[in-house]
């Protein structure tokens, strides 16, 4: 009886699955396990379906079907569409399904809720987005969204990104680009391989899917996720972005139209301002000091504000108008910057990149791209770069927001891919030399000079903007949180932005340093830079490692030893050597009460295979172990 | 020569004070002035900021309006301060209903050029309105023109057709305010409570003078709020719940409306606590939803039919309404859909879930009522305003005094361990009369941790052993609102990284059993918990579990140290020593506590044959330490640290 009776349970629920999957199978009972494997969602059936009816008519059709497994999959269930004044939403819907694919919530259109799609850094844009805000009441669930919209805008064509991030697995995802009147196009795959992704391409038809791909895991110290995930892009050779036509096939064609139609005659500039800028360089010859002062007078006289309307999104400001009211985004700033560079008579070039997180334009498909615009100096063949949204960054200094990676040059002959400059290893220097005073007590103060260079520059140089309480939070807070007592008792901090140095002179007292007990006297010797960073463990690495930045530490310091108290013992050399760096110690004696402590450690940018991150890790917990190295010194018999 | 000097300098004086701040016109000085003499790590201040709020009579409409007058004038002193040369102006803008609107926007933007005072105008384009959703929009304005040592100026007018609510005056903001100049005109038929909050009280004066609407002569009540050189409250110091609880203001609650000398009406609203509860239980969207019953009337019958007694019957009804609704993360004291639509669609606001789980409990026959109070965000409710309230529990009372509070709107949460943002002092219990009275809401329980640890030192240096860690009460809900949907693996390695030890093996306990703690039992193993200096072994007594950080860094402290409840950490760690050692050192013991029995720190190292037994307890009996213990607190957290830090040596035999 009681056989019978389970078998009945589950007899009925398959039929009950098997009715609604004849309509839908929304069901997460179907999903199959290797898909739930380190997955937080299934995206199980997203479509977009773009169809170009002309140079200036697009339509795009997507619909997003999602089970969120748990509470961190919520976020791959966003239900939301953006519009602006050329875009308009035709269609929209959502319908959350439960766990065994019961309807339990529908949205129409009117339920979506209308806000501005204004960001943070951004004072006003005309862009808004309808959203839904879900509050799950139990986990799987599902969700179906559906939008369309109309645009005449056709410079963006929705590139195909099926994996979106870690922890999210996809039973189906689908691209289909329709393009019936046979508008001429260029397209780019990349990662297809190693994914399973049937491709289907015509003159007029454009189709990619993706099916069973499992969840990837977050790694740390790999690769950006861009660079494994595949990815479609497409772009027409003729277009429409906010009403300005345009067409090109390569960079060079790109930054012509982007010449002629976006920056042209924007950068003229009062005829009291250009008298400004001639005075200001007159007796000077060199086109690099010049510019230094240009950059400088821009520095002071603007701030960043971001505005976006209409066409403003690609166009800047025009230069007269950053002059009077002296703010910009970084288009106005930047093209404010080549307009007085132009009065100077220094040439410059409007510069495309993407910021921030390291990414390359695309050397081999032009289209639009990047997120923010910087100046290109040619300088003979040694380019500068200049970043025009701050005013404290040092003139040619471009940091870790812009550096190394390939950029668009927009000259008025046309678009010149580039790359800005890297700051290697070496170059991220940070040296500090000090002496350091033990007493009987227990207690340190020290006199040290801790000098950076490159990215470690770029670390430190706004310090020089903090006020007094927060520099000094900042010290005992963040740089040496692990010395308990510590206290800044005098500061001087020197911003060489000319050698592009940033120099901090320090007199620090250290309140209970060592241990002391009635036969020794104990204290760790690495006192203002240790460097206790281990990578997480992984039982069993997937993802290659990547050093994402170098960089070398140089730390001198000169032991006094307290009143009464003898060097007995000082250890022994230590290096550490590995292909991702090496580390060295070394002691050496002054005299019985004095003695020096020498350590290097450098560490290497690069990529590395995955079977190197146990190697990696070793290299750096043995680093860190001897960075506790604490010696012992005894009361003078 | 001496007297002519003074003279001087007192009519120097004079001028500052009785300078009046003419709109489009700065002074040289205000230019010149490189930082705000005062504080001199100030980025901007106000130099000048007034606000005059007044009715006005629309005749068409036959109501009164309120209109908000701001002048601001900023001194910006460094790059840092240019923020300040951007506002946003908030302000009611329903889609259906009665809108505010702001107008009237002029700036100037003023700076010095050769010695010479240049003034840049703000311009019409640069002011944005912005439809920020259904029911806001925003006046963003950003000057023109800004540099170091400039000084801007703002002025607009806020109309406002709501003129029973009278926002607000703030006293103190995240810059010193050099000159303040506040009036509130109230004709006499409105009459408001005024309470002063946070720690900067600004003298209030009053006045009269009469208005007039056609023939109709009334007095108009005249507030002035005058002061100067109010200092900044920054937002940058740990454990504060929120820095606006801190910051000096005042604010307006209506009491009465008063037209009969008009041959209107006289209303009343709240003006004691007592009134102001009375006033949320009359509410349609608190009272009366309590009084809804129908629709969980088959559930409830379910649940009694098992659960017999009255502790049953509280526990099975709270477990249900929190599995059955879902928090949407609103706070309210009013249901926001209503009881009913939140039971059928399964999300409601705080006021959806809390007042069905009273009205269950209720209908199960227990003694449940609702209290009302203000979250730890929305401040202390120091005064009696309806607007201080914003969150509504339940509460049961049994026969013998006993009483527990619950809030089903945290799915952790346990019968007396409300999640943290609930713990704000005290609430208010409103009872089916409407009459209302205090409970204490933070709990007596402290919130505990406690550690065991049982390791054993192998020959080669490695420390293996296990851990066993109990969390309870606040501690529980904390761990399990943080973990319990995390994956096991990522638990895992988030620990490796933050101890120096590797996990063999993970298991929690009791992770949605939450009758009971949590337990986590650990097997770790580790290399870097033994340090070898010249033969001598030292080991921390506490290993992993030592305090190396003093988390009080700072030389002084305007504001309580806010842990939101009482709590103890408990550990325990017994180490057996390797073969062929003996110990030649162990710490001394260590007894200290707070003034008043605050807290305590209990520390104690023993020996017994091959194997170290370590104890510590840390105790706090408040969750919240007044400003005058910060020294005290500070000094006890030196003490533990350099204490725990303490090592045991071992030699070799």
């Amino acid at each position: 009886m009681k056989k019978f009776f389970l078998l009945f349970i589950i007899v009925s629920t398959f039929s009950v699955v098997s009715i609604f999957s004849q309509k839908n199978n929304y069901s997460a009972l179907l999903i199959p396990s290797k898909l739930k494997e380190n997955a937080n969602a299934v995206v199980r059936d997203n479509s977009i379906e773009i169809t170009i009816e002309d140079v200036d008519k697009m339509i795009v059709y997507k619909r997003k079907i999602v089970t969120v497994l748990n509470k961190l999959g919520d976020r791959y269930a966003a239900m939301y569409e953006g519009y602006d004044n050329d875009t308009k939403i035709t269609k929209l819907s959502a319908v959350i399904y439960d766990a065994f694919g019961k309807q339990i919530k529908k949205y129409s259109k009117g339920k979506f809720l209308d806000v501005s799609a204004v960001d943070g850094g951004t004072l006003y844009s005309d862009s808004r987005v309808k959203y839904i805000d879900y509050t799950p009441i139990s986990y799987p669930y599902t969700i179906v969204f559906e939008s369309e919209y109309k645009t005449s805008t056709t410079g963006f064509i929705p590139w195909w990104f099926p994996i979106n991030g870690y922890y999210v697995s996809v039973e189906k995802s689908k691209y289909l680009l329709k393009n019936p009147n046979l508008i001429s196009w260029r397209k780019k795959t990349t990662n297809f391989k190693g994914h399973e992704i049937e491709v289907n391409e015509s003159d007029s038809e454009i189709s990619y899917s993706l099916i069973n791909q499992p969840a990837y895991k977050y790694e740390n110290q790999s690769i950006p996720f861009r660079e494994i995930s595949p990815k479609a892009l497409v772009t027409l050779n003729t277009f429409y972005l906010k009403g300005i036509s345009g067409n090109y096939t390569n960079w060079k064609e790109f930054g012509k139209w982007m010449y002629e139609r976006l920056l042209k005659g924007r950068d003229v500039l009062d005829e009291s301002t250009k008298t400004n800028i001639k005075e200001l360089v007159k007796n000077v010859e060199d086109p690099v000091k010049k510019a230094k002062l240009v950059y400088k007078y821009m520095q002071n006289k603007t701030r960043y504000i971001s505005v976006q309307v209409g066409i403003g999104g690609w166009e800047p400001i025009a230069a007269n108008q950053v002059d009077k009211v002296g703010y910009g985004d970084c288009k106005g700033l930047s093209n404010y910057t080549k307009a007085l560079l132009d009065v100077a008579g220094v040439t410059s070039y409007y510069t495309i990149v993407y910021a921030n997180e390291k990414r390359d334009i695309d050397r081999d498909f032009s289209s639009i791209q990047g997120n923010h615009i910087i100046i290109n100096i040619p300088n003979k063949g040694k380019d500068i770069w200049l970043e025009c949204t701050s005013q404290t960054t040092p003139f040619g200094f471009l940091g870790s927001f812009t550096n190394d990676r390939n950029v668009l040059v927009v000259t008025p002959e046309g678009g010149i891919i580039k790359r800005t400059t890297s700051y290697r290893d070496e170059v991220n220097l940070q040296t500090i030399k000090g002496e350091i005073q033990l007493d009987v007590t227990g207690n340190v103060s020290a006199k040290i000079k801790r000098i950076s260079k490159g990215l470690q520059y770029d670390d430190k140089f706004y310090y020089k903007t903090l006020t007094k309480d927060e520099l000094v939070k900042n010290y005992k807070s963040n740089v040496w949180s692990y010395n308990n007592n510590l206290e800044i008792e005098a500061y001087h901090l020197n911003n060489d932005k000319e050698n592009i140095v940033f120099t901090e002179d320090l007199d620090i007292s250290i309140k209970n340093y060592a241990s002391i007990n009635d036969k020794e006297y104990l204290f760790r010797v690495n006192v203002f830079n240790k460097e206790s960073y281990i990578p997480k463990r992984y039982r069993n690495r997937k993802l290659p490692l990547k050093i994402p930045r170098g960089y070398k530490d140089v730390d001198e310091y000169e032991f006094k030893l307290p009143e009464g108290y003898v060097l007995t013992f000082l250890p022994e050399e230590k290096e550490i050597k590995s292909k991702f760096g090496t580390y060295k110690v070394v002691f050496k004696k002054i005299d019985d009460t004095s003695f020096k402590y020498h350590k290097t450690i450098t560490i290497k940018e690069g990529e590395y295979p995955k079977e190197d991150y146990k190697a990696y890790r070793s290299f750096r917990r043995s680093i860190a172990k001897y960075e506790n190295l604490r010696i012992a010194i005894t009361k003078k018999q | 020569m001496k007297k002519s000097t003074l003279i001087l300098l007192l009519l120097c004086q004079f001028t500052l004070f009785s300078q009046d701040y003419k709109f489009g016109k700065v002074s040289k000085e205000e230019l010149e002035e490189k930082f705000y003499p005062l504080d001199s790590t100030a980025d901007a201040a106000y130099l000048y900021r007034s606000r005059r709020t007044y009715y006005d009579f629309i005749r068409q409409k036959g109501d009164f309006q309120l209109i908000t007058e701001i002048y601001e004038r900023i001194k910006i002193y460094t790059k840092e301060g240019f923020e300040k040369a951007t506002k946003s102006i908030a302000f009611y803008d329903p889609e259906n209903g009665e809108q505010e609107s702001v107008g009237a926007i002029k700036g100037y933007t003023h700076t010095l050029v050769n010695g010479k005072i240049e003034k840049e105008k703000l311009n019409k384009k640069s002011i944005f309105r912005e439809n920020k959703n259904k029911y806001t929009s925003i006046k963003k304005i950003t000057m023109p023109n800004v540099k170091e040592g400039c000084v801007i100026e703002i002025k607009y007018k806020l109309f406002s057709p709501y003129s029973r609510s009278i926002d607000e005056l703030r006293f103190q903001y995240e810059i010193p305010i050099k000159k303040l100049n506040y009036q509130i005109e109230i004709p006499e038929f409105y009459i408001f409570n005024k309470r002063s909050k946070g720690y900067y009280f600004v003298k209030m004066n009053q006045s009269s003078k009469s208005g007039s609407v056609g023939s109709t002569n009334f007095s108009i009540n005249v507030f002035t709020f005058k002061d100067k050189d109010i200092p900044a409250v920054r937002n940058d110091e740990p454990y504060v719940s929120s820095v606006y609880n801190y910051r000096g203001g005042m604010k307006f609650e209506l009491t009465q409306i008063d037209f009969l000398s008009l041959g209107g009406d006289l209303k009343t609203f709240s003006n004691t606590w007592e009134d102001v509860s009375k006033q949320i239980f009359k509410s349609s969207r608190f009272g009366s939803e309590l009084n809804k019953s129908n629709y969980y009337k088959e559930d409830l019958e379910k649940i009694v039919a098992v659960a017999k007694t009255p502790p049953q019957k509280l526990s099975a009804i709270f477990q249900f309404v929190k599995s059955k609704v879902k928090w949407n993360g609103y706070s309210s004291k009013y249901t926001d859909k209503g009881v009913r639509r939140a039971f059928k669609e399964r999300v409601g606001n705080v006021a959806d879930i809390n007042l069905m789980l009273t009205s269950m409990l209720r209908s199960a026959g227990l003694n449940a009522n609702p209290v009302i109070l203000s979250t730890r965000s929305n401040g202390f409710p120091v005064f009696p305003t309806i607007d201080g309230f914003n969150y509504v529990i339940s509460m049961v009372e049994f026969d013998n005094g006993a009483y527990v509070l619950l809030d089903a709107s945290e799915e952790f949460s346990l019968p007396n361990v409300l999640p943290q943002r609930a713990l704000n002092w005290n609430g208010r219990k409103v009872t089916k009369e409407g009459i209302s009275s205090w409970v204490k809401l933070n709990s007596s329980k402290h919130a505990t941790e406690e550690n065991h640890v049982i390791t054993k030192i192998s020959e080669d240096l490695i420390v293996k052993g296990l851990i066993r860690t109990k969390y309870n009460n606040l501690n529980a809900l904390n761990f399990r609102k943080n973990n319990n949907h995390i994956k096991e693996e990522s638990i895992i390695s988030k620990l490796e990284e933050t101890n120096s030890y590797e996990i063999e093996d993970f298991k929690v306990l009791n992770k949605t059993n939450l009758a009971k703690p949590i337990i986590r039992n650990i097997k770790f193993s580790s290399e870097d918990l033994i340090e070898d200096v010249n033969g001598k072994l030292y080991i921390e007594p506490l290993l992993f579990l030592t305090q190396h950080n003093n988390p009080f860094k700072l030389e002084e402290r305007k504001f309580p140290v806010d842990f939101s409840a009482p709590w103890k950490d408990k550990n325990i760690v017994t180490i057996e020593i390797p073969k062929g050692y003996k110990v030649e050192k162990i710490p001394e013991p260590l007894g200290i506590g707070l003034p008043d029995r605050l807290g305590l720190f209990r520390y104690q190292v023993t020996q017994k044959g091959n194997k170290i037994n370590a104890m510590s307890v840390l105790q706090f009996n408040t969750g919240m330490i007044a400003p005058q213990y910060y020294a005290a607190l500070k000094d006890f957290y030196g003490q533990l640290v350099k204490k725990e830090s303490e090592k045991i040596v071992l030699v070799k035999m």
